[in-house]
């Protein structure tokens, strides 16, 4: 048994796989939305994102959905259809006693890149003060010049002490030294709401700090802000390496305080800037390089993973592995090596590995099985005697060919669903560095892609400060004690 | 040392009740959902969870759901706070069927949070 090449389509006998897909129209789209299978109500809500104008039956049909994997396709479609009549759509979804579709609109309120001015000043006088609330956690990260101005006046006026204590987070943030006589008549206000000033002192302390470079008081605003966008956690230490790249970050955009640097990432929340600050982040938080290195999660696989996957296998049936953009910089050949060498029922189980990579070029560098020197340098010297080749000059060593023929490279583009929606069966999934690089749609179709990629009790492993928990819910979190990986629910 | 977990998708509420258990003589942890907050739970243990209900993601009910299915979490005692302002019968009901210890409305002073996650906690009172 062992590492196995992947079966060839026709013994496969998968019908989806890589054949071209029929593109269908909006009528037989809307009409696969009864169908009683979730995986198919999946994919026509996918397929209508390319017809705006079904906005209005797509929202009709999110209140009878029950399914949530189809419920949150559902808010990603509608997130990429985007408009007024969405943003309309999505407001009664607000006062819904149904907590899922609250969540649901209000995340997609954040994110709708369009002037909600209009609507705005409405929703903040919404009788409810739980609606007021949730309007307010919008505001946080609403991508608009008048959000100072929103809140200065809801502050002014609100008789709810818990809307006025989560605005003052707002106002911490956006606001400057002069709205301390604002905090200070709120706070006279509700004098016996101990959160509320609580929230109010912290807003103080933070406004009154000269807001030029990256101060304490920056540097905690910051990351309360990068939390909330990336779910990562940046510790004391994180920060003192994160530092000097805020720093040139804004002079590059030539910005002086923290408040206009946050703005600026509120407009571009997926852009360059913020892009590098994830990337320096990973490497603070321990990602380092990934070269040919045993990982944690490396670890955890061979240790835990494969043996709870191959129980619910029938014998000889292969366990199947994709490694998403992982061939060029050596990734795949890591965790090939590591199942080699630390999993013992290798023996009796074949295992096909697919490496997908998203550019020609890496595809092509991938499919040379040549690394160099540098990047096999943590490599046991056995395994590297034992499966690599030495090239003339000792700068590069080739892969032993048994195993790179075992793997199947494929040219794959992760944001084309035409040829996504072939990849199917799997038990692993390892895509480390990629979801912290897309924008919110497309982190939320790629979660969608590996949930129907998966087999039911599958696993994904993401890379370091990467999470499923600001994507999706769908999967299950299991920790183990070298990693947390995330699961496709069995059931 | 106990050891919280406060589960906030707001930083400052998140900080007001750390800064409270924290003085109260817990070792605090923090996540901003419900998911975040599984997922510390997967590696670390806790002797108490103080969270919100309502969160992005995942709220403090299905949270709550997961927390007491799984073997190694479902004794942590688990204390649901609504900040909503609203009263409702319907979230109280949700908040007993998902097996929370206890249900808190609204903001709560400093030592009365104290109380309540020292007799949670198990931690002794001075």
């Amino acid at each position: 048994m062992g590492f196995v090449p992947t079966p060839k389509e026709s013994e496969q006998g998968r019908s989806g796989e890589r054949r071209s897909f029929k593109v269908r129209g909006p009528g037989m789209l809307l009409g696969q939305l009864s169908d009683p299978r979730p995986l198919a109500r999946r994919w026509a809500v996918r397929d209508l994102a390319a017809f705006p104008k079904v906005a209005v039956p797509l929202l009709e049909f999110l209140l009878q959905e029950s399914d949530a994997s189809v419920r949150e396709v559902i808010f990603t479609t509608l997130l990429a259809i985007g408009g007024d009549v969405v943003t309309r759509g999505l407001l009664p979804l607000l006062q819904s006693e149904d907590p899922g579709l609250r969540q649901g609109a209000v995340e997609l309120l954040q994110q709708l890149p369009l002037d909600r001015s209009f609507l705005m000043d409405d929703l903040l006088r919404e009788p409810e003060p739980a609606i007021r609330l949730q309007v307010v956690k919008i505001l946080r990260d609403f991508p608009n010049a008048r959000v100072v101005e929103w809140v200065r006046e809801l502050l002014g006026r609100d008789q709810s002490a818990t809307v006025c204590a989560a605005a003052m987070g707002v106002l911490a943030e956006v606001g400057d030294k002069d709205d301390v006589a604002l905090i200070n008549r709120v706070q006279a206000r509700f004098s016996d709401d101990p959160y509320l000033l609580f929230a109010s002192d912290a807003a103080i302390h933070l406004l009154e700090e000269e807001d030029v470079g990256v101060s304490q008081g920056a540097m905690e605003l910051f990351r309360s802000f990068f939390h909330r966008k990336t779910s990562i956690v940046l510790q004391d230490l994180d920060c003192h390496w994160l530092q000097p790249l805020l720093q040139s970050e804004m002079d590059a955009i030539g910005v002086k305080g923290i408040r206009g640097f946050l703005a600026y990432l509120r407009c571009d929340p997926f852009g360059a800037e913020m892009v590098r600050l994830v990337d320096a982040a990973r490497v603070a938080l321990g990602e380092g390089r990934e070269g040919l290195c045993d990982g944690p999660q490396n670890l955890c696989l061979v240790r835990h993973l494969l043996d709870e996957t191959v129980k619910f296998k029938k014998p000889g049936e292969p366990l199947r592995l994709w490694a998403v953009n992982a061939g060029a910089n050596g990734e795949a050949f890591a965790l090939m090596l590591q199942v080699l060498q630390g999993w013992s029922a290798l023996e009796k189980t074949p295992v096909s590995m697919i490496v997908s990579e998203q550019v020609p070029e890496r595809l092509e560098v991938a499919r040379s099985g040549v690394f160099e020197a540098d990047v096999l340098a943590q490599l046991p010297g056995d395994i590297l005697e034992r499966h690599f080749t030495p090239l003339p000059g000792n700068q590069s060593y080739r892969i032993d060919k048994t195993l790179h023929d075992a793997v199947e490279f494929r040219l794959l583009d992760l944001h084309d669903s035409q040829q996504t929606r072939s990849m199917r069966g799997f038990d692993v999934i390892v895509c480390r560095g990629v979801l912290s690089r897309l924008d919110l749609v497309a982190r939320r179709r790629l979660s969608e892609t590996f949930f129907d990629a998966l087999l039911p009790g599958g696993f994904l492993l993401l890379g370091v400060g990467e999470s499923m928990s600001r994507i999706s819910s769908l999967f299950k979190v299991r920790g183990f004690p070298e990693s947390t990986v995330f699961q496709k629910p069995r059931s | 040392m106990k050891t919280a977990l406060i589960v906030d998708d707001d930083a400052l509420a998140r900080r007001y009740r750390a800064t409270s258990l924290s003085a109260a003589g817990f070792s605090i942890h923090e996540a901003a959902n419900g998911l975040e907050a599984l997922e510390l739970a997967s590696r670390l243990s806790f002797d108490l969870v103080v969270s919100t209900i309502h969160m992005p993601m995942m709220d403090g009910l299905e949270m709550t759901r997961i927390l007491r299915r799984e073997e190694s979490t479902r004794t942590i005692p688990v204390a649901l706070v609504d900040v909503g302002a609203t009263v409702d019968l319907r979230t109280r009901v949700e908040v007993l069927l998902a097996g929370a210890n206890l249900y808190l409305e609204g903001n709560l002073s400093v030592e009365m949070l104290q109380r309540i996650a020292r007799l949670l906690g198990g931690v002794a009172t001075a």
